[in-house]
């Protein structure tokens, strides 16, 4: 089944330009992965970036850059890093995903875990795949700043519709929902966030229902 | 270049400043070019060039695409305000992965300057790492072909690629500035307004009207 739930073109655009931010970008590209819609869209970017490359204006290259570059191409290339290693019992990340490290699974309730994910960037921003329990509610909340999320694995359902594997989310202060996971397994999510209160809210959202608020 | 050891070797020359002329190839360079094409055919003479290297390590064809697409990266790099010596290091690295890459270069899914600008933009994002020279080399999944498409989508994107190129030659010079500054630059509407000097609902228009005319030109024949 291919997703419902897309990125905007405009995400899609910064993504293929490269200025979207890293871990944005993980999962708006963990949505391509499975979205031949948004793949076509993202080509089209990216072709417009190859364009516009061949029409960019030339900046001189120094003297001798040539032959630096032929002496570059006659070492050996570096030997490539390990890929990354997945731990048993991680979901699989999607084909695009490349050059990201899994952290260490953190148990935050019953049923939920959350595994910073460190992409190869220098990003700020809080990368990590939330794993909620079949058949879980999570309670009422809403999200300080920007998040980015797709389902790798299982499906949610909030008010405003189901969400399936590849489905794409984006939420901020001004979306409050309460997601249902459904009942026949686990619900794995790719989410980044620029803020840094994520951990407070996400473990604060979660604790909610058991502090009896 | 003090010493040019590639004198007589196929070369996409003819195109420095020729940023006016869209996809860049003349007539001269095609002809200068004609000798590659015969040997790997293929739709452009840089397609072939990726593909001469992939094919048997040809390093004059390497040294004709370094001169082509070097300084075209070195100055999209500069345009995104990396400063002009790293720029030439990173355009440097850029043309080394193309050389190390050449196999995973696939015609039918993207042109040369398409995959060398996917090169160019991973190896910028990587430049804040701390094993960058690494970064340059390893295998890296955002450049190699994306998962098997049909062959429709296959056969549409070569299409697209054309059809971009022949869209964005269409446009005003006006317009594929404003295009430049908010696809590259990610620039609020509003810088680029202050840059060009124009007022914020014109450079509006005019990148409504530039995406739109290439998405006219892309759905007109889907
Ligand atoms: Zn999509």
């Amino acid at each position: 089944m291919t997703p419902r739930h897309h990125p905007s073109q405009d995400l899609i655009a910064s993504c293929a330009a490269g200025t979207l931010r890293p871990g944005a970008a993980l999962v708006v590209r963990a949505h391509i992965a499975r979205c031949p819609t948004c793949r076509a869209e993202a080509g089209f970017f990216e072709s417009l970036g190859g364009a516009l490359l061949e029409t960019e204006t030339p900046a001189p290259m120094s003297a001798g850059a040539l032959d630096r570059a032929l002496a570059a191409i006659d070492r050996p290339a570096p030997a490539p890093p390990a890929p990354a290693r997945v731990r048993s019992g991680r979901p699989a990340l999607p084909h695009g995903l490349d050059g990201v490290t899994m952290g260490k699974r953190r148990w935050i309730a019953p049923g939920v875990t959350v595994t910073p994910v460190t992409t190869r960037h220098n990003s700020r921003e809080l990368v990590y795949l939330l794993r909620i329990g079949a058949g879980m509610v999570l309670p009422r909340h809403t999200h300080a700043g920007c998040e980015f999320t797709c389902v790798l694995e299982g499906s949610f359902s909030d008010s405003a519709g189901r969400y399936d594997p590849g489905d794409f989310i984006a939420t901020d202060e001004s979306i409050e929902h309460s997601p249902v996971v459904a009942r026949d397994g686990p619900c794995v999510c790719l989410a980044a966030t620029d803020s840094p209160l994520v951990m407070r809210d996400l473990v604060g959202r979660i604790f909610q229902p058991l502090a009896g608020i | 270049m003090a010493s040019d050891p590639n004198d007589g070797a196929p070369r996409i020359d003819g195109m420095h400043g020729a940023t006016a002329q869209f996809a860049g190839i003349g007539p001269e360079s095609v002809e200068s070019l004609r000798s590659v094409s015969r040997r790997v055919p293929t739709g452009s003479p840089a397609d072939g060039l990726i593909l001469a290297i992939a094919q048997r390590r040809d390093r004059e064809a390497f040294a004709a695409l370094f001169e082509h697409f070097a300084p075209r990266v070195k100055g999209y790099l500069i345009r995104l305000g990396v400063p002009a010596a790293q720029a030439e290091e990173l355009a440097q690295d850029a043309l080394v992965a193309v050389w190390r890459k050449a196999e995973l270069f696939d015609p039918a899914r993207a042109s040369a300057s398409t995959w060398i600008f996917r090169i160019a933009r991973n190896l910028r994002l990587d430049a804040g790492r701390r094993d960058r020279t690494a970064a340059a080399f390893e295998p890296d999944l955002s450049d190699a072909p994306d998962p098997p498409e049909t062959p429709e989508a296959t056969a549409l994107t070569r299409q697209r690629e054309e059809r971009v190129r022949r869209a964005l030659a269409e446009l005003t010079p006006d317009q594929v500035k404003v295009l430049r500054l908010s696809f590259f630059q990610d620039c609020p509407h509003s810088e680029i307004a202050e840059t060009l000097g124009l007022p914020l609902g014109t450079v509006k228009s005019r990148i409504r009207l530039a995406l739109a005319r290439l998405r006219a030109e892309l759905e007109g024949e889907a």
